[in-house]
């Protein structure tokens, strides 16, 4: 009897697993944040014990949107992400803006990516709509969080810097 | 007042001459009356006043209230009067309205006044200020006011992506950009792009509408999205940056003439026709090797390079088919507590880089030139090694 009914927990556990799974594959609208004025055309959910990964492409844009979320008690809460499926000449722009600052043209060096912020985030360094990280990755992390919109640096991290 | 300067000649010229001048009627100038300045006030009642400054954003058809407190510091009632003054570019009296007309503030005692802002439907765009004043005090300004500004601002139904693109571009060559425009609105809006130029000097090179042309559809319908297609025609003759602007001109009212316009910053670069070319003398050597990378650093991001490049290698008896051995280098972040704070990308494997590196190794290689061609295909440049042993 026992065993019974820790069989039919971990099954109800399963089934709500699959529920969240289904939840984002059907109504991605809902979860997911593509780039302004685009849609995603592949999206693949993949349930790695409590935590849902979430890859999603759009044929017109370079780069992949990755989602992290964890299942909290049947809700789904976003805990990590990282969005580079953007339209190039927003990249371009976005380090543009970046280089314009002085502590970044010093110190930026190595490879650099663009990544989207959203405004959950943003909130948290400056004000609640979509920012842009532009981070060069040397042996120093050198990023710049851009408002396109303004076309301005509004926060610039240095690792490592005093 | 013209004979005056007759009368003073007249009169100079009569100096030395000993003759008497019969009066002359003379216009003298009428007197200016005083300017107007407010009486200085002995003892100004100075009040505590917060806020001092205040600054709203609204759209026509809006209302907003805010509250100043006033404090009376001195030892003597104070009559409140709050009023608007105006400025050029000011506030409509109408627009303001206050909780409280005129009252006594008590020596030592504190009052709020609430202020109500309400911008008509009718409203133009654009910024406007003025001071309120809440007592007499004056000296030239008023003493006890706050100084108000208001935006008035109409939100844009239609949104441009992107409205700058940046790209590097080949010398002599079409590229093609596609601009989406969406209209969030309820109303359709006519487009009607044209190739601008500024008006003033700006350092660079820009593009006219010979080089650039657009096509678009006339309009973009309530709650829906079309393209516009940016085609430039990269001059053959051109080097460094050139720039293009494109007015879309769309006639919403929320969108000012800069947000309209899409801003071309093209890095023009001209790709290499012929291989790099690298030559070494061999005598007697047991071993050479040749690596050629794409992994080097440039001072501008690469994008949508391949890091792809042709190697040649030709011994003193003609071109050697080799085999490489090749290296990927790939270099992946894990949003680990380097990264900057506001990447949440905690437990995200992401590659940043891919770079390739081929090594040919050729053992006990002939006496004589040797020759090595290098040919970048897709990438800004290459690093290349060679090590005789």
């Amino acid at each position: 009897m026992r065993r019974f009914i820790i069989f039919l927990f971990l099954l109800l556990c399963c089934i709500q697993k699959g529920d969240l799974v289904e939840k984002i594959r059907s109504n991605p609208d809902e979860y997911l944040y593509p780039f302004d004025g685009f849609r995603y055309d592949n999206i693949s959910v993949e349930l790695k014990d409590e935590t849902i990964y979430v890859k999603a492409t759009c044929s017109e844009l370079e780069g992949e949107d990755i989602y992290v979320f964890v299942n909290e008690n049947g809700t789904l809460t976003l805990r990590s992400y990282c969005l580079e499926a953007l339209p190039k000449v927003v990249k371009m722009r976005a380090v543009e803006i970046a280089m314009s600052n002085e502590t970044i043209g010093r110190n930026a060096e190595g490879v650099v990516t663009v990544r989207r912020i959203l405004p959950h985030t943003s909130a948290k360094f400056y004000i609640p709509k979509v920012l842009f990280s532009v981070t060069w990755h040397e042996e120093r992390v050198v990023s710049a969080l851009v408002d396109l919109d303004e076309g301005k640096v509004v926060r610039v991290y240095v690792s490592g810097y005093s | 007042m013209r004979l005056l300067p007759l009368l003073l000649v007249i009169l100079v010229a009569s100096v030395g001459a000993v003759e008497v001048i019969k009066p002359v009627a003379v216009e003298l100038p009428k007197p200016i009356p005083p300017p107007k300045i407010p009486p200085p006030i002995e003892k100004p009642s100075k009040l505590k006043i917060t806020p001092r400054f205040k600054h709203l954003r609204l759209k026509p058809g809006d209302s907003e209230s805010f509250d100043v407190k006033i404090r009376n510091p001195t030892d003597k009632d104070v009559m409140i009067e709050p009023r608007v003054v105006s400025f050029r570019e000011a506030i409509d009296e109408s627009w303001i309205s206050f909780d409280k007309d005129v009252f006594t503030l008590r020596a030592k005692d504190s009052a709020t006044v609430r202020i109500t802002v309400s911008i008509p439907s009718d409203a133009e765009k654009g910024f406007y200020s003025c001071q309120i004043a809440f007592t007499n005090d004056s000296g030239g300004i008023y003493v006890n006011a706050i100084h108000l500004s208001v935006e008035v601002y109409i939100p844009p139904s239609v949104k441009i992506s992107p409205r700058w693109i940046s790209d590097f571009v080949e010398a002599g060559r079409t590229y093609e950009y596609k601009v989406k425009v969406k209209n969030k609105g309820e109303k359709t809006f006519s487009i009607n792009p044209k190739v601008v130029q500024p008006e003033y000097s700006i350092e660079g090179e820009w593009l006219s509408d010979r080089e650039i042309s657009v096509i678009s559809p006339s309009t973009v319908p309530p709650n829906s999205e079309v393209e516009v297609k940016i085609v430039v025609n990269v001059p053959s003759d051109v080097t460094g940056y050139v720039r293009g602007t494109v007015d879309l001109d769309i006639d919403d009212p929320g969108l000012d003439e800069w947000n309209r316009r899409v801003e071309l910053n093209l890095n023009v670069y001209s790709v290499p026709k012929e291989p790099f070319v690298k030559v070494v003398k061999l005598e007697n050597a047991s071993k050479l090797t040749v690596k050629v990378s794409s992994d080097i650093k440039v001072p501008i991001p690469m994008f949508e390079t391949k890091g792809e490049f042709e190697v040649n290698i030709f011994s003193p008896s003609g071109e050697l088919k080799l085999r490489p051995k090749v290296i990927e280098k790939l270099v992946v972040t894990t949003g680990y507590s380097f990264s900057p704070p506001w990447e949440e990308t905690e437990g995200i494997y992401k590659v940043v880089s891919t770079t390739k590196t081929e090594i040919y190794e050729i053992e006990n290689p002939e006496n004589g030139e040797w020759r090595i061609e290098v040919m970048p295909k897709g990438c800004f440049g290459f690093s290349l090694e060679v090590e005789i042993e």
